[in-house]
């Protein structure tokens, strides 16, 4: 790496001006969250990261993860059916259940899923300002370690800001209601998973690869994750200019 | 469309079933369903009363109208004043009015109805249709109604996909929430790659495949993304 290392301080400090600087500016909600979790798992040295949104149903359903593995993802979907996610959504409140055998005791199915993804302590951050409750955001430690109480404040500051940055967008815009927003941004993801599968089949690459050349390419071309996506999933655009950036 | 799927009685009873009701707990007077892109055939499903209907049709004829910009967007298009959207000399936030044919603001007007909305048929970048929804009096959709409308938007979309309330009772149960696993969507896109098709015929296959074999739409998913599993050009064969 060639950056100099600015410590943490300076990449919370820029984390938060990042985030904040999407209230001001148009921002994809899928982008936004996408940041929030590779933020956090960088900054907190964690092992894994995940984000869940309510649906118009009331269910929570994935919206961003820190990495493509598959075994991640169906850890966090299971997540709409217990976990640390749903219990900080309900509750508004975080949520850390750091020991396997409290973990096996509150979430039998999920705790087999950790155990078998070597994922440890688990955490789970409303991202709720006031009234509404939007969603949480879910952090995973290795196993034997733990989140220190400070960093832990530190994130739900983080994940507090990304959902001001959500629920400002709808303020500014009156038009717009934020179940509008949320249902566009679940959409979103779908239309991402689509676009993944389509690259990873024609590049013969895996999920993650294939997320990567999306992400790069609709950065480098200054174009929302989201359009890329629709674009690729519709043939528009064509698979191999995206796979050689 | 896929050719399995065009829809039959069958699948307008469903609809009939899936929006009764509709009226009361949105908060609007009547609904329609329709499928088919904007610039392409577009063909109406179900409507619960001939003001919904007509329309519907009005709209299909001139291709430009809410239910269109909803199917182009993948956003919904709420309408909350007909007759204001209509006054050429309105002020307007947005130029959305502009776009619809005045043939549907005429038919409006003249059949009493003060606000429409259409909410897109879609799953990911893989659109269906529109759920068209109007009201005779002016005035936005609340929250509830709004959240009950994209409700009923999925539930619709699951219906013409066959993954919800189309299926015989003997079959593999249908399963909705099939459609919140990432591997699916996944597993669609690798098919549209593989098999050169469109994303609503490669879900089709897909579909038809786990059907024809008894087994959930996820493990088919599952397999596909694994790359167990190829689906050849002939349907349903591995």
């Amino acid at each position: 790496m060639s950056r100099i290392d600015l410590g943490r301080e300076h990449q919370l400090a820029h984390a938060f001006v990042r985030l904040a600087d999407t209230l001001v500016s148009g921002f994809d909600l899928v982008e936004l969250f996408d940041d929030l979790i590779r933020t956090l798992v960088e900054i907190f040295d964690l092992s894994a990261a995940g984000l869940m949104m309510m649906d118009n149903a009331g269910k929570l359903r994935l919206v961003a993860s820190s990495s493509e593995r598959s075994r991640l993802v169906e850890l966090l979907e299971l997540q709409a059916d217990q976990g640390p996610c749903l219990d900080a959504f309900g509750s508004g409140a975080l949520v850390a259940v750091e020991g396997d055998h409290e973990q096996a005791q509150r979430w039998p199915a999920l705790s087999r899923l950790l155990r078998e993804a070597e994922l440890g302590a688990a955490y789970g951050l409303p991202m709720r300002l006031r009234e509404d409750t939007i969603g949480a955001v879910n952090l995973f430690h290795r196993p034997g370690e733990t989140v220190a109480t400070g960093d832990l404040v530190t994130a739900q500051a983080l994940a507090d800001v990304a959902t001001i940055a959500t629920l400002q967008a709808r303020a500014s815009r009156a038009s717009v209601q934020l179940a509008e927003q949320l249902q566009a941004a679940l959409n979103s993801r779908v239309t991402i998973e689509q676009a993944k599968g389509v690259l990873a089949e024609r590049g013969k690459v895996d999920m993650q690869a294939a997320f990567d050349r999306l992400r790069g390419f609709a950065r480098s071309h200054n174009l929302r994750l989201t359009e890329v996506a629709e674009a690729v999933a519709k043939g528009r655009l064509d698979a191999a200019e995206v796979l050689t950036g | 469309m896929s050719e399995q799927r065009s829809p039959g009685t069958e699948l307008s009873s469903v609809l009939r079933a899936l929006c009764d009701g509709t009226p009361a707990s949105i908060g609007v007077t009547g609904a329609a369903v329709t499928v088919g892109e904007p610039s392409g055939i577009v063909e109406l499903l179900f409507a619960t009363d001939a003001v919904a209907e007509g329309l519907a049709d009005v709209e299909s004829a001139t291709g430009r109208g809410p239910g269109s910009r909803a199917l182009e967007s993948g956003s919904p298009v709420l309408v909350p004043d007909v007759v204001a959207a209509a006054d050429p000399k309105q002020e307007r936030r947005d130029d959305d009015a502009d776009a619809f044919a005045p043939a549907l603001w005429e038919q409006a007007e003249r059949l009493g109805v003060g606000a429409v909305f259409a909410f897109p048929l879609q799953l990911g970048a893989l659109r269906l249709g529109v759920l068209h929804l109007y009201r005779t009096e002016r005035g936005e959709l609340d929250d509830a109604g709004f959240r009950q409308s994209v409700i009923l938007a999925d539930r619709l979309t699951h219906a013409l996909l066959g993954v919800w309330g189309t299926e015989p009772a003997e079959s593999t149960e249908p399963d909705p929430s099939a459609l919140s696993r990432a591997a699916v969507h996944q597993a669609t896109g690798m098919l549209v790659a593989q098999l050169g098709v469109g994303i609503d015929e490669a879900f089709a296959r897909m579909r038809t495949h786990a059907f024809a074999e008894g087994r959930p739409l996820t493990e088919v998913a599952d397999d596909i993304v694994a790359r167990r599993l190829r689906i050849a050009d002939s349907d349903g064969e591995t």
